[in-house]
């Protein structure tokens, strides 16, 4: 499971990629998860499974999602707000489908 | 309160909305972002000058006598950084149209930058004058950038490139399908840098920056700088990068501002902007949007556990301007306990800051410097002056103290639903027991 976040500057969501990627390994699951700003999101463009983003940016979704060419979806803000791994673990689990 | 809120939010959102599909001025906001590193090395020749100043005395004088040694690169980055956002600009927008080689476009833009702003003597062919390159240069840079892309782009509508047969390797017919709009844009810079030399006696550059002089000093005011960090801060409450958003619009202005302070600097002279990229973000924004640090360490010790758990997320990145678990799980957003510190504090704050400038009690901005660093540091580093890392750190506690009465408020009401939780649980354990007996 490859998972792209993307939020402004690649800088919060970074704290969630950190959850997102002790979750996957508790429970025996190989996850890549990375962070990136929405500018260089364009050259992430089919090199993940999914695309998670951040709920600040998300007025920017249809932008995104057209640059990355990927399932994307905004993250909930209060899984955002505690770094919820497990919640946006299933998340793009679910997008993925 | 809801109708108001209701409503902003369906004004708000679209607008938002719009400015990030908005091609051009996302490209110009991240064309200019992408040149900031470049500003932060030339700002850091400035340090030696700066404590020197600081100082004084024999290393002032020390480093007086070898400022050509500390400006030395100066002269590769500040002095002619719009040949970078020339590229960056081009090659962002390049991308957004999903073009087939957007540094191609980057380089072409580079090209119609140097010729739009170096000036050539024509008496004496090795002397080139490229004073343009630097902050004068950042607007013929954003014009240059964007025009390069969309004249390439009519080109290839019209299909008017070379086509190569093909067997030839994709490599060589893509820089051969290239080089028509290649050439009619070099050709167009060169141009109107002649047209602007022959009729008008001064170079493009020169007049770009005549007209829009009035737009872009009317950015540095205390009433801009109030106005934008009231739009970042509503923005914020419903939940949207406030910063991100309106950047688009300042942003330019701001880089432009640093890079013509940090050429004022080199050059030995006063800097005489104040609002620059590092102030929004190194004054107004320090610990994240709204300066929430102190409401951090208050929701920290709280004995609400609602909000003492968010607060032992968010305190960690807040020391390095990360404050998004706070804005979505105190939540700031739609709350109406933090709408008045939250939108209005920051507000203030922006006014005692740039008066504190205008007024010469802190220095000016002597460039950029990196941001995402604890309170303080960003200003020191900014200015050299340790006063500024004192306005910021005051900045931080008088928005502890806006926020202090509405954060009581609002624990009290957050405790009186605790208890009522709990209550309620207790009830339903009691029944639970008593069910339990009288089965028995």
């Amino acid at each position: 499971m490859k998972i792209l976040v993307v939020c402004n500057a690649g800088m919060s969501s970074s704290i969630l990629v950190k959850k997102i990627g002790e979750y996957a390994k508790s429970i025996g699951e190989e996850a890549t998860v990375q962070a990136v700003s929405s500018a260089a999101a364009g050259d992430e463009a089919g090199k993940w499974d999914v695309c998670l983003l951040a709920p600040q940016i998300r007025y920017a979704l249809d932008d995104v999602k057209n640059k990355v060419k990927m399932p994307t979806a905004c993250v909930d803000m209060r899984v955002y707000a505690m770094a919820d791994g497990k919640a946006a673990y299933e998340q793009a689990k679910a997008l993925k489908g | 309160m809801q109708a108001i809120q209701n409503a902003l939010q369906k004004w708000l959102f679209p607008i938002a909305q719009k400015l990030e599909q908005q091609r051009h001025l996302q490209s110009v906001k991240d064309g200019v972002v992408a040149i900031i590193p470049i500003i932060i090395i030339g700002s850091f020749c400035m340090i030696p000058v700066g404590l020197g100043n600081l100082f004084g005395g024999g290393f002032g004088a020390w480093v007086n006598d070898h400022i050509l040694i500390f400006n030395f690169p100066t002269y590769f980055t500040t002095n002619i950084m719009s040949l970078f956002s020339a590229f960056f600009i081009a090659e962002s927008l390049a991308k957004r149209y999903n073009m087939k080689s957007p540094s191609m476009l980057g380089i072409m833009a580079v090209l119609v930058q140097v010729v739009l702003c170096v000036n050539v003597d024509p008496e004496n062919s090795m002397i080139f004058d490229i004073t343009s390159l630097g902050s004068e240069g950042l607007f013929v840079s954003i014009i240059g950038g964007l025009l390069v892309v969309e004249i390439t782009r009519i080109f290839e509508k019209y299909n008017l490139t070379i086509r190569m047969p093909e067997s030839v390797p994709p490599m060589v017919s893509e820089s051969f399908s290239s080089l028509i709009p290649f050439a009619f844009n070099v050709v167009l810079a060169c141009a109107v840098a002649l047209l602007c030399t022959t009729y008008a006696g001064t170079t493009f550059p020169k007049i770009i920056i005549s007209l829009l002089a009035p737009a872009i000093s009317s950015m540095d005011s205390v009433w801009a700088v109030a106005i934008i960090i009231f739009l970042t801060q509503l923005l914020w409450v419903f939940g949207l990068h406030g910063a991100a958003i309106t950047q688009s619009v300042w942003a330019p202005f701001a880089i432009t501002y640093a890079a013509e302070n940090a050429a004022a600097v080199a050059a030995g002279v006063a800097p005489e902007h104040i609002f620059t990229y590092g102030f929004y973000f190194g004054f107004l924004q320090v610990t994240g949007s709204g300066m929430t640090l102190l409401l951090v360490i208050m929701m920290c010790r709280s004995k609400a556990k609602s909000l003492s758990s968010i607060g032992k997320v968010g305190i960690v990145p807040s020391f390095f301007g990360i404050n998004e678990p706070i804005i979505f799980g105190l939540p700031v957003i739609m709350n109406p306990f933090m709408l008045i510190p939250f939108v209005l504090g920051p507000v203030i704050v922006s006014v005692i800051s740039y008066e504190a400038m205008a007024t010469g009690l802190v220095s000016l901005p002597l460039g950029e410097a990196p941001g995402f660093l604890p309170p303080g540091f960003q200003a020191f580093l900014l200015t050299m002056d340790w006063k500024a890392a004192v306005l910021a750190i005051f900045n931080v506690c008088l928005m502890g103290l806006f926020y202090y009465p509405f954060f009581k408020a609002m624990e009290a009401d957050e405790l009186r639903k605790e208890k009522e939780a709990e209550a309620k649980e207790l009830e339903a354990a009691e029944a639970e027991a008593k069910a339990k007996i009288e089965q028995a």
